[in-house]
């Protein structure tokens, strides 16, 4: 890693015209011999949590032992989006992929495929007939998508800049800037239809437009890289994985909107995402790609990076805005739109992390190409976070269009541990839940609108049968309740007394009219609220009573928690019948609520239990003894 | 700009006026009588007296009078309740700006004010404040010396998570000193300090342990993973134990949903560990 880092901001060469990035690409591609083996290793966070860092020391040092250091190239990439998987590691040119590769698997692979070349079996892909599958593209979960945003994270060193250029990189913005007007790139932009990633799906290059055409000579562009929505990771891993694509995609709109400032707000949380961007940004000024004069231009830039504090609510515009300004992010009314009145008062344009990264594409392939991909209102493809019950975890990018039952089952090989589906959650905290009627939905920003939930930034948590859905409504309402920064009435209070009204039918205390009541104040909060947080933070309520208001009804009548969540609504019983007398969740109740001795039957004492389930999880398999139940009312009364 | 003398024997109009007029940004005065009027003009250098034309002793008239003989750039405008044309025509001769019937048109007034004595020249701050926000105290010690000279105010949230990240919180004597080097109200420093969860009013332990929340995390069991957390390290949620060793936290989303659910210790993330691993991995923690 380090090794590119010098040799790239050594590399003190500034682009004075396109041809000097042609030439210096030539260069690149020269100097690096097509057929020399080289071994990628993912870095993304997924694999981060598996330990990648000793996987590529192990690699640097093994091969080193075996005198390969100079004939085999390592190199540390983005992530490769199958996190479910890590640490992935490709072997070039032969493309080999093999799964959770451990600092233990190393040699092995360094003997069998480098030396001997060879395949380690072990470690690849097998499907459900047993089938080994070589290379990546192969596998189930890569063959049907589309990565055209994503795919090079899997290609490149994210803090080389020269593996960008080489794969082409940067040469959108040298076509833009010396083949076209600033009118021609936003034109070929509105005519692709880019509807924005992180949302509200809109149009990118309307947006563009209004900011350009705002009064005023400053005006800012900013990437909006504060992706708050739990469950969703795909903005990050591009930024950690592919920084440059999103700089390029920013750099171009800034000509469009005639912008020479430019911001990225990233969160806190990611760490990662700030230091490979920063790196990117130091070695895009050396190269003369952002500073004065761009490639010749005359076009002039520069990008500052704003961390975020750890807010959920700043990912909204205009309180992104106050952030930028050193001040507390909170939403203001937006009469004005932060495309003519943003960052102190000027026309900003924010786009969020995915949307800059298209739009080099656009500029690249054309309008018309990207208009062949997606659907007749939803253009081009989207990344989503394919996480939760399902099989195959990860990012996954697909043409819009695709059907939730293809990317479930297809890409994400169906529910875990062979339970039933029940449904998906998409669109974050100001989203819905999707049942399994509508599986078939094909998936764009106006489908998911009119199913009741939306687009969102790409966070699909898939659900099986042990999900309540209640519990789901009670869990995005609490964590709104605690981000809603409280400037405005109705999503203040109204978030809180929804909350109130959920923990209660949660905890047993339900009542009837407790769904009209929630439905009643979801219309309040809904209508009334500022900003987006509080418009949109009935439809995780909105949607699971629409599609599950049996479940609500069992809650509230019958005390009973049909998936087993609710704690108040659930006890454990050992089955005397199974039980083996075996000690083990008698010495790991943390309360010590069992009872019994070596091989006699243990009982719970359901007043002590604080039903925290490890006594379920230690029962060794073969004995199954321990039952989570949900017998509610009727069953209790007969007791 | 000069100051206003309001001489009005009427309390509630006395004060009323002046606040009015200091509301409006001039410098005013008042006094209740024309004798006490007269020697406040020698004390101090008015541009502009409003009388009333009835006063107890000496009358409005003979007061501007008197005035103007002294300093003959002053100049009047009268009020009154009980207009006539004759004290209009004497006022005018004594040299009064404009003369004007009770109850006081205020825009007319405003208008007369201006042409007296020119627009108002808004003062935000009194100059006593103006000195005193000026002498920055010397920086704590805790301040690190690369943010010593910190200058620019949208630089206000970068600065509290260095210093967030350097002592693992933010002490009273830190969002002082900030406060006054980039000349930001305490509230404000104190609004974005309490606004955001990175920061901490109360000193952070030694090792921070975040347990992911997120949704995915959510439904994977994220609230077991927490039990067992505050179990293994005996922190609750939110909380620092006593010799400041652990910070046990829950984070909204981590990003690493693919893995869920999990817990990151120190910057490194684990997926779902197991109590013993939980043990191993905090018992390397000093």
């Amino acid at each position: 890693m380090s090794l590119n880092l010098t040799t790239d901001s050594e590399n003190k060469m500034k682009f004075h015209s396109a041809l000097d990035l042609e030439n210096l690409r030539e260069e690149i591609r020269a100097r690096r011999a097509p057929d020399k083996p080289c071994v990628t290793i993912c870095s993304g966070t997924g694999c981060h949590a598996y330990g990648c860092d000793r996987v590529y020391q192990a690699f640097v040092e093994e091969l080193q032992k075996c005198g390969l250091a100079d004939k085999v190239d390592i190199r540390s990439t983005g992530c490769h989006g199958y996190c479910e998987r890590g640490t992935i590691v490709v072997i070039f040119p032969e493309k080999i992929c093999y799964l959770r590769v451990k600092p233990e698997d190393v040699s092995e692979i360094i003997t069998t495929t480098l030396m001997e070349k060879k395949l380690v079996d072990r470690l690849l892909y097998e499907d459900s007939d047993g089938q080994k599958i070589v290379h990546e593209d192969e596998i189930p979960f890569y063959k049907h998508q589309s990565r055209i945003v994503f795919g090079n994270n899997i290609l490149l060193d994210p803090k080389s800049i020269d593996d960008y250029i080489a794969l082409g990189g940067y040469s959108a913005l040298a076509k833009a800037l010396s083949e076209m007007t600033p009118e021609q790139v936003l034109d070929e932009v509105k005519k692709a239809n880019l509807r924005g990633r992180g949302g509200g799906g809109f149009p990118a290059g309307v947006k563009w437009e209004t900011t350009r055409n705002a009064p005023g000579d400053v005006k800012y562009v900013i990437v909006n890289a504060d992706e708050g929505d739990p469950g969703a990771y795909m903005d990050r891993s591009l930024l950690e994985g592919n920084p440059h694509s999103v700089l390029e995609g920013l750099i171009i709109g800034a000509y469009a909107i005639g912008s020479h400032q430019g911001f990225v707000y990233v969160r806190q949380e990611y760490p990662l995402a700030v230091e490979n961007l920063s790196v990117a940004l130091e070695q895009a000024l050396n190269y003369g790609l952002l500073g004065k004069n761009i490639l010749g231009s005359g076009f002039d830039f520069d990008v500052v990076v704003h961390r975020g504090a750890g807010a959920f609510v700043s990912g909204e515009s205009s309180a992104l805005m106050a952030a930028i300004e050193g001040k507390v992010g909170e939403p203001r009314p937006k009469y004005i739109r932060t495309a003519v009145s943003g960052i102190w008062g000027k026309p900003s344009n924010l786009n969020n992390v995915e949307t800059w990264a298209n739009v080099p594409l656009i500029i690249n392939k054309g309008a018309s190409w990207f208009g062949t991909i997606g659907t007749e209102g939803s253009k081009g493809t989207k990344i989503f976070s394919l996480v939760g019950k399902v099989n195959n975890t990860g990012l996954v990018e697909v043409p819009m269009g695709m059907t939730l039952r293809e990317i479930i089952y297809d890409i994400g090989g169906g529910i875990r541990g062979g339970k039933k589906f029940k449904a998906v959650q998409t669109g974050g905290p100001s989203g819905g839940v999707i049942p399994e009627s509508q599986l078939d939905l094909p998936v764009d920003f106006d489908e998911l609108n009119k199913a009741g939930s939306m687009m969102g930034s790409g966070g699909m948590i898939v659900m099986d049968e042990d999900t309540c859905m209640v519990d789901v409504a009670r869990y995005f309402l609490s964590f709104l309740a605690g981000e809603s920064c409280g400037k405005c009435l109705p999503c203040r209070e109204g978030i809180c007394e929804m909350l109130g009204i959920l923990n209660k039918i949660c905890e047993g205390r339900g009542s009837t009219g407790d769904i009209e009541l929630l439905e009643e104040l979801a219309e309040v909060v809904r209508d009334a609220s500022l900003c987006a947080l509080g418009t949109t933070a009935p439809n995780p309520v909105l949607s699971t009573i629409r599609y599950f208001r049996d479940e609500y009804r069992a809650h509230i009548e019958e005390k009973r928690c049909p998936a087993g969540v609710c704690k108040a609504l659930i006890s454990y019983h050992i089955d005397p019948e199974k039980c083996q007398g075996c000690l083990i969740c008698l010495r790991n109740c943390p309360v010590g609520a069992i009872t019994g001795d070596k091989r006699q039957v243990h009982v719970i004492d359901q007043e002590k239990c604080n039903k925290c389930g490890t006594c379920l999880e230690v029962c060794p398999a073969r004995f199954g003894a321990v039952s989570k139940v949900s017998m509610g009312i009727v069953a209790q009364s007969a007791a | 700009m000069k100051p206003i003398l309001v001489i009005e024997d009427e309390a509630i109009m006395r004060e009323s006026l002046g606040d009015w007029l200091t509301e409006s940004g001039y410098q005013v005065a008042t006094v209740e009588n024309g004798e006490e009027a007269l020697k406040t003009i020698i004390e101090r250098d008015f541009g502009l007296l409003i009388l009333d034309l009835r006063l107890p002793g000496k009358d409005g008239l003979s007061v501007l009078k008197e005035a103007r003989a002294n300093r003959p750039e002053l100049r009047g405008i009268i009020i009154t309740a009980y207009p006539s044309l004759e004290t209009a025509v004497e006022a005018m001769k004594e040299g009064a700006v404009d003369y004007l019937a009770k109850p006081v048109d205020l825009n007319q007034l405003e208008k007369l004010i201006e042409e007296a004595l020119g627009p108002v020249q808004v003062e935000i701050r009194p100059p006593e404040v103006e000195k005193a926000k000026k002498k920055v105290p010397e920086a704590p010690e805790e301040i690190p010396a690369h943010l010593r000279e910190v200058s620019d105010r949208s630089s206000l949230i970068q600065v509290l998570l260095e210093l967030q990240r350097e002592n693992r919180w933010l002490s009273k004597e830190a969002l002082e000193w900030l406060s006054c080097k980039l000349d930001v109200p305490l509230t404000q420093v104190y609004n974005i300090a309490t606004f955001y969860k990175a920061f901490s009013l109360i000193p952070q332990g030694r090792h921070s342990v975040a347990v992911c929340t997120g949704t995915a995390c959510h439904v994977r069991g994220a609230q077991r993973l927490l039990d067992k957390t505050t179990e293994v390290l005996k922190v609750n949620p939110g909380a620092t134990s006593r010799d400041l060793r652990f910070s046990l936290n829950t984070v909204n989303c981590l990003g690493c949903c693919a893995l869920g659910p999990v817990i990151e210790i120190d910057g490194k993330y684990y997926s779902n560990p197991s109590p013993d691993e939980l043990k191993k991995i905090v018992s390397q923690c000093e």
